[in-house]
């Protein structure tokens, strides 16, 4: 309960990560070009890659609603996984990101209705006008609590101990525990 | 005006945050369901406009985003028959939901609302979220096996034999 009174309402109970989500609209006569360049980025090599504190990252160019045809502009939803707890997390994110992928940035939400032309020069001043457009999750459910480097570091101890663990099954106690001494800097890292 | 439906979703996401049981159960069955790493829910009433006032939007809108590993009909086959009275709390107040069964119709619902990234990423694109769940456990079984004190080599070879065992490996 007092967790859940202090914590960021975007920020899991359970977990160190934050659901970040803005929702802007994009320029009349910017839709095609906006989506063109978040179409061109490519996802093998994602710019958000250089992030190290994206978990997920997601770009959407809501075109319509169901049940409302009349909407006048297209808008750009950013969704995000990311390390952190709080707004401050939040803003470092995205000031982070002013510093990481400034041509992604002005390219993508510089043409956003209201937004300075080149936000990537000024990234407390980005970072202000995403805030003013984020949407409070109501819930966030996390499989995992953990960071990026946690995740990455996990997976790779688990593979490499599988593989320990394979070769060194017929080892005599006083072996083994060479053997694991020997293996294990970097295990716990 | 809004169905009791809508205010009964408000409420429960609001207890899912502040009530500890109810929010264990929430988590213990999407946890159960294994392949979701991350979910929200974002109830989007307004649209910015650029000018500072937002648009009023009416009906409220639910947005729901769910990171997961596996294919789109499984993952819908999973929400339609294995929690079936959940799927129809929390999308019981949307216009046009046909109900969690039979599947076919809730997928088709959902492929109608549904918005296809123009980019998506994920750090760690090879893991499905029970991988990533084992290889933290096997962290943390592991620490105490390397950091304990072992009174000989045989004590060091059980425990490290029951970490195997507990880390499934």
């Amino acid at each position: 309960m007092l967790r859940a009174l202090f914590r960021d309402r975007n920020a899991a109970l359970d977990a160190d990560v934050y659901a970040l989500t803005t929702l802007t609209a994009i320029r009349p006569g910017f839709e095609a070009a906006v989506a063109a360049h978040i179409r061109s980025m490519s996802r093998a090599n994602s710019p958000f890659s250089t992030l190290p504190a994206t978990h997920f990252a997601r770009l959407v160019v809501v075109d319509r609603l169901a049940e409302m045809p009349d909407v006048r502009h297209q808008h750009l939803l950013f969704s995000a996984v990311i390390d952190g707890i709080d707004q401050r997390d939040r803003d470092d994110y995205l000031e982070s990101m002013c510093k990481a992928i400034p041509a992604e940035v002005n390219a993508i939400w510089g043409r956003g209705l209201g937004a300075p032309d080149a936000p990537a020069t000024d990234p407390p001043g980005f970072a202000a006008w995403m805030a003013a457009h984020e949407l409070r999750a109501r819930a966030f459910y996390t499989r995992y609590g953990a960071s990026v480097a946690q995740v990455r570091h996990a997976l790779r101890v688990r593979s490499e101990v599988r593989r320990f663990a394979a070769v060194t099954k017929y080892l005599t106690p006083d072996a083994l525990r060479s053997a694991v001494a020997e293996c294990s800097a970097g295990w716990l890292e | 005006m809004y169905s009791y439906k809508y205010w009964r979703l408000r409420v429960l996401l609001f207890a899912r945050r502040w009530i500890k049981p109810v929010r264990a159960r929430a988590v213990g069955q999407l946890d159960k369901l294994g392949f979701i790493h991350f979910a929200r829910w974002v109830f989007i009433d307004k649209l910015p406009t650029g000018t500072g006032e937002a648009k009023r939007l009416r009906p409220i809108y639910l947005y729901f985003e769910s990171n997961f590993n596996g294919g789109f009909e499984e993952y819908i086959d999973a929400f339609s028959y294995v929690i079936p009275t959940t799927m129809k709390r929390i999308f019981g107040p949307t216009v046009g939901f046909p109900g969690p069964k039979p599947a076919t119709r809730f997928k088709a619902f959902i492929r109608l609302r549904g918005y296809e990234a123009e980019h998506f990423y994920s750090a760690y694109p090879e893991a499905t979220a029970g991988e990533i769940a084992a290889a933290l456990r096997t962290v943390a079984l592991l620490r105490p096996v390397l950091t304990d004190e072992h009174e000989d080599d045989h004590a060091f070879q059980r425990a490290w034999r029951r970490f195997l065992t507990k880390a499934r490996l």
